[in-house]
């Protein structure tokens, strides 16, 4: 048995000391005693989650599990480089010797701050959320939100707007006895400070999972 | 009985001087349905995949998509506007002439110049391709194409056969020909 996940940082499992052991993926895989197939890409976008489905050959896949994350985000075809790249409006120091990458960076930051809209983003992910449903309509699956707090031009309207299965939402989880108590209307996931899910957090979203599928 | 039918300029009737021998009218004639035509000068397959998404698509006994060119999208601001761009000419649909519209003018300008590419348009025209299909294909359908890359399996996909006004549209002749295709298809 196979398990395809994609999705963003989430998914990757930034700011865990033990990714690879303890990210939701290997959580799920280790339950269904399935080989894991996580192709979570730090600052990934709906999009490219959306193009790797139209690439791959779902047929060798058992369950599918998709994050979906900020609308914002986008990705763009490097001409120079040959290969698809996320759309960033920061970039970091070592890269800022990099003339294209600049270059590219200011249009996107432009764009985000002259052409993005709630309206557009939200347009996005719908299409987006739509694909992935339509390649996934006859095969187990899953398609998950991930609310998120990083966007200093679009904040709160960078939510997940598209009707998924599970949504994580901002905020703390509610405990009892210091254990979280599940809720269904609202989930909210213990984080870091940098916003990704803790290793509890990862065992919350694996359990959701577990329970979708099971 | 109902027909969707939605599209660019060439489903609109551009250069017809009389909407009614637009295909989507002769079609409609023809099966003595009431003609739903959404199409717009300058729209794009985008503009179609979210037409789409936003109709109770069980209003409609049948759907006529005609796909257009990849390198056109749409933005919202004060409602959805077009962007058109070929190697020739680029056009972003913006009334005001004020700063706001600049920047987005420019923007839309220095987007095209260095971040679309032909790889990035043929990816999104197979993600609405396939959300369009998806959508409706327990419905009777046709997807076609006009002057649009001929790497999706369209329906029917017209480039210099067509009868053509003087630019660039059906004629009169071209909307006869691409009605009697859909109607050949018997579908309904």
């Amino acid at each position: 048995m196979k398990i395809y996940f994609d999705g963003c940082s989430n998914t990757v499992g930034s700011e865990l000391k033990d990714p690879l052991n303890t990210r939701f993926s290997k959580l799920v895989c280790n339950h269904f005693n399935a080989e894991e197939y996580n192709i979570g890409q730090v600052s990934g976008s709906d999009r490219r989650m959306a193009r790797n489905l139209l690439e791959h050959d779902l047929t060798q896949y058992d369950m599918f599990v998709i994050q979906l994350t900020q609308k914002a985000r986008s990705e763009y075809w490097c001409e120079r480089d040959k290969r698809w790249k996320v759309l960033r409006h920061l970039l970091k120091e070592k890269d800022q010797t990099d003339h294209y990458k600049m270059q590219v960076a200011n249009i996107w930051k432009n764009f985000l701050k002259n052409v993005y809209t709630d309206e557009l983003g939200t347009s996005n992910q719908l299409i987006y959320y739509t694909l992935m449903k339509i390649l996934l309509k006859d095969r187990p699956h899953v398609i998950i939100g991930i609310d998120f707090f990083h966007e200093f031009f679009i904040g709160d309207d960078n939510n997940i707007s598209a009707p998924v299965d599970i949504r994580y939402k901002h905020g703390n989880p509610k405990r009892l006895n210091g254990k979280i108590v599940r809720s269904k209307t609202k989930k909210c996931i213990p984080r870091y400070d940098g916003g990704h899910p803790t290793v509890e957090g990862h065992r919350y979203i694996a359990d959701d999972i577990i329970e979708w599928f099971s | 009985m109902k027909i969707y039918f939605d599209g660019c300029s060439h489903t609109w009737g551009s250069e017809l001087t009389d909407l009614n021998s637009r295909y989507s009218k002769i079609i409609s004639n023809y099966y003595d349905a009431e003609e739903y035509n959404i199409a717009e000068r300058g729209g794009s397959d985008k503009r179609m995949v979210r037409n789409l998404l936003e109709h109770d698509l069980t209003q409609y006994d049948m759907f006529v998509i005609q796909m257009t060119g990849k390198n056109r999208t749409e933005y919202y601001y004060n409602g959805w506007k077009k962007v058109n761009w070929n190697t020739i000419f680029y056009k972003v649909d913006f009334k005001g002439k004020d700063s706001v519209s600049k920047e987005i003018k420019q923007t839309w300008h220095d987007y095209y110049t260095l971040i679309h590419t032909e790889e990035l348009a043929d990816s999104n025209q197979l993600i609405n391709y396939t959300v369009i299909k998806g959508l409706i294909e327990h419905k009777p359908h046709v997807i076609i194409g006009i002057d649009n890359s001929d790497k999706l399996p369209l329906n029917f996909s017209y480039n210099k056969d067509l009868p053509r006004a003087k630019g660039g549209h059906p004629s009169e002749l071209g909307h006869n020909k691409i009605a009697s295709d859909i109607i050949n298809e018997n579908l309904l």
